[in-house]
Formats: C-alpha cells, structure tokens, sequence
C-alpha cells in the first residue's frame, strides 16, 4: 500500500474511534456523571441517578419542614436556652467520618452551633424511636465548615449530624448545644458509644433499632 | 506518603457510593456503568493488563490471556459478593500490585534467567481471581441491597468486561502503533522496569495502608 492510502487509512480509524469516544462521552458519560443529559438516555436507563442519587431521608425531611418548623437556621450564634449546655471537639483525620447525636425529646428546641478549622460534608438529620432507621429525615446534606440555629426535634429520637472529611488536612470540629439534652452518642468507625452529658438531669427510654452509622461505607 | 494513601487506594468514588447505597432493586444500565468506569479507571487493574498484552501480536494469543484473566476474576467478583468473602482490601490490593510486578518481570524475561519456568495462562488465571476478590471487596463496602443484588452484580460483572474491552482496544492498538517502530525496542526494557516500579509501588502503599489502617 503507498504512502498516501496508508495515511488515509489511518486518518479513517482515528476518525472512527474519536467518534466512538464522542458517542459514550454523551450518551454514557455526561448523564451519569453531571447528568446533563441531550438524547434523555439518562433518564431511560437510571444512569443520571449516579449524578443525583435520590434520597428519600432527605425527601422525608423535606416534606416535614414544610408541614412544621424544625430547623431554623440563624446567621449569628443563638442565645442559649434553658436546661444543659454541652461542648464536643472532634478531630477528623483526613477521609475520616463521624457521626454524633443527641437524645432528643419531640417538641423541646435546642439551639446549637457547630464550627470546624475546614469544610465538612454533612448530613443533619434524626431517627425515632418509634419506626427507627426506616423513618430517618434528613434537614440538610451538603458542605459547610459552619451551622448555627435552633432545632426542634419532630419526634423522640436520635438527632445531630453525621460528618464526613473529604480533604487530605486533619479538621477540628467543634460543637456547642444547649436546652433540654439527655445523653448523647458518638457513632466512629463502626461502633456506638454513649457519650453522658454533665449536667444532665432528664433521660429519655429508647434506642433506635438497626441504626449504622451512615457513610460506613466510606470506612 | 500516608497523607497520599486514600488517593492512591482505588476505590469506587466518593459520589458513586452515595448512589449505590440507595438503589434498592435492580438497576442493570447503571451497574453495567459503574463496573466499566472501575476498569477504565482502575490503574491497577490496567497496568497488569498493559503488561499482559505487551509482547503479544496476535489477536488469538490477547483473546486467549484476557479470557484467562477475565474467567478469574468474574469468578472470584460474583462468589466473593454472593457468598460474603471478608478478605482485607489492602492485601488483596497490594497483591494487585505484586500481579503488575510479576508481569513485568516475565516480559524482560527475569524468571527465565533465573531459571524458572512459570505458566503464564496460570499465573494470569490466578491473578485474576485475585483481581476479582479485589473487585468483590470494594463492592462489599457499598453494603449493596439485597434486593436485586444478582442483577446489578451481574451488570456490574458485564460492566467490567466492557470497561476491559475499551481499555484492551485502546492499549493494544497504542502498543501496536508503537511496536512498528524503531523505539519499541529501544524502549521496550525500560517500559517493564516502569511497570515493575509502578507495580512495586503499589503493592508499598497498600502495606503501608494496611499497617496504619
């Protein structure tokens, strides 16, 4: 073969595959990925959930907000309430995830604020007594390295923040509640450990059945 | 180095955990995706496979090594999720790691010089049930429902071969390019030592990630 139709040859080819790679990038890739999605093959095969995974914690959470306060957010530090004050310090390691929370009666506010030396990934959310994990609501996942206000809890529960690090730094997390806490639990890679609180007068029956911590996974 | 160790460690991301974590029932497209986006992005996985297909011209000699690799760690993938295999991921990685070097060495013909004599269709078949128990410990991780755990497995599976397939075109059209050329034998030596320091140093940060874990 000369030297022009070899060329040509592989012209062809290049061709060939680059379009092939084009083609998974927009079908396959972009849904899954970011889930943008021009021919809604995406949306046809499930594949934009991997962008967007949906989360019925976070759903349930939702729909409650708009039923009843719970979570009032505040831009200043909230003034303490009546009853106990607390004060947690947690170091996170580098890809390192806790989860802690308080033992909270429904109705009763709490105002808490928590603080850390770098961004978290966080997932504020409570499970009930009554239902357990099955009925967890989420109130807010996102990234923050900072979360103040009020919190008042839609049920007897399990109620506070599951934390992720996802920075190659150690981060410093802080946390200060006040009003009528009980005890408290710290979920750390893979086990539950209850956590008293000084002070602390009240106490409230109950466990949460089959809690794990969430994002074990990412142990 | 400790610090570099979850970036090195190759595990199914960050934002695709999320979504395993809530499927609950089959879900075969996005599986099939998953598995071809840890092949394709596996480095482990793909620097052995740089190193299988290396010295190899003809089509039937690549068909036949893959198959090899391929029986192995489907059959470890699917057995080591269905039956709940604990195997520690940092062994089963550094081991991964030890496969690149082992394949590196018998291309610059070390095990020959010093007289030994290894089957090579053996040696991949092994290797790749070491793959798949890696593959399996990753997926057991994301505590996948049982609710259409066979289907996304299986999907997971195909994924993965399809994600061999893109990357095996890729490297054996790239190494053939190359093997045409003058450079090729120049260089071919060097690329093994490279596969070898690469599979060398795999293997360090998974014992490193394992003692400190």
């Amino acid at each position: 073969m000369n030297q022009a139709g070899q060329a040509a040859r592989r012209r062809r080819k290049l061709l060939i595959f680059g379009g092939i790679a084009a083609a998974v990038l927009v079908v396959f890739v972009l849904p899954a990925e970011t889930g943008f999605d021009p021919l809604g093959v995406g949306a046809a095969t499930g594949l934009d959930e991997i962008a967007d995974p949906d989360n019925p914690e976070l759903e349930r959470g939702m729909a409650r907000m708009e039923r009843q306060d719970v979570l009032a957010l505040s831009d200043t530090a909230p003034e303490p309430v009546a009853g106990v004050a607390d004060t947690w310090e947690y170091e996170l390691a580098p890809y390192d995830s806790v989860e802690f929370k308080y033992t909270l009666r429904e109705g009763a506010p709490v105002t808490f604020r928590w603080e850390a030396t770098g961004p978290l990934n966080y997932d504020m959310h409570a499970h009930p007594f009554e239902g357990g994990v099955e009925l967890t609501e989420s109130y807010g996942v996102g990234e923050a390295q900072a979360m103040q206000g009020t919190y008042t809890p839609a049920f007897t529960g399990e109620h506070g923040w599951y934390w992720d690090n996802r920075s190659t730094d150690n981060v410093t997390l802080r946390l200060t509640a006040s009003g009528p806490l009980t005890t408290s639990t710290i979920y750390a890679g893979g086990t539950a450990a209850e956590r008293p609180i000084a002070g602390a007068t009240q106490t409230i029956e109950g466990t949460v059945e089959g809690h794990e911590m969430q994002g074990a996974a990412a142990e | 180095m400790a610090l570099a160790v979850p970036a090195f460690a190759h595990d199914v991301a960050e934002g695709d955990k999320a979504f395993v974590r809530t499927v609950d029932g089959p879900a075969i497209v996005p599986f099939m995706y998953l598995g071809a986006k840890h092949m394709v992005t596996g480095y482990d996985h793909i620097a052995f496979l740089i190193g299988v297909v290396f010295f190899l011209r003809r089509l039937r000699e690549v068909a036949l090594y893959v198959s090899m690799f391929t029986i192995g760690h489907s059959t470890t993938l699917l057995g080591g999720v269905l039956l709940g295999f604990g195997v520690n991921s940092y062994i089963i990685d550094a081991i991964i790691g030890l496969s690149v070097v082992y394949k590196g060495v018998e291309n610059i013909g070390g095990f020959r010089r010093i007289g030994l004599e290894i089957d090579t269709r053996l040696a991949v078949l092994v290797f790749g049930l070491f793959h798949g128990l890696g593959l399996a410990a990753k997926l057991m991780e994301l505590e996948m429902s049982p609710n259409g755990l066979l289907a996304n497995l299986i999907s997971f599976n195909v994924g993965v071969e399809i994600g061999q397939l893109l990357v095996l075109t890729f490297v054996v059209l790239l190494l053939g390019a190359w093997r045409e050329r003058p450079s090729f034998r120049k260089y071919a030596f060097a690329a093994n030592v490279a596969l070898i320091i690469a599979g060398l140093l795999l293997t360090g940060v998974q014992i490193e990630g394992y003692f400190s874990s």
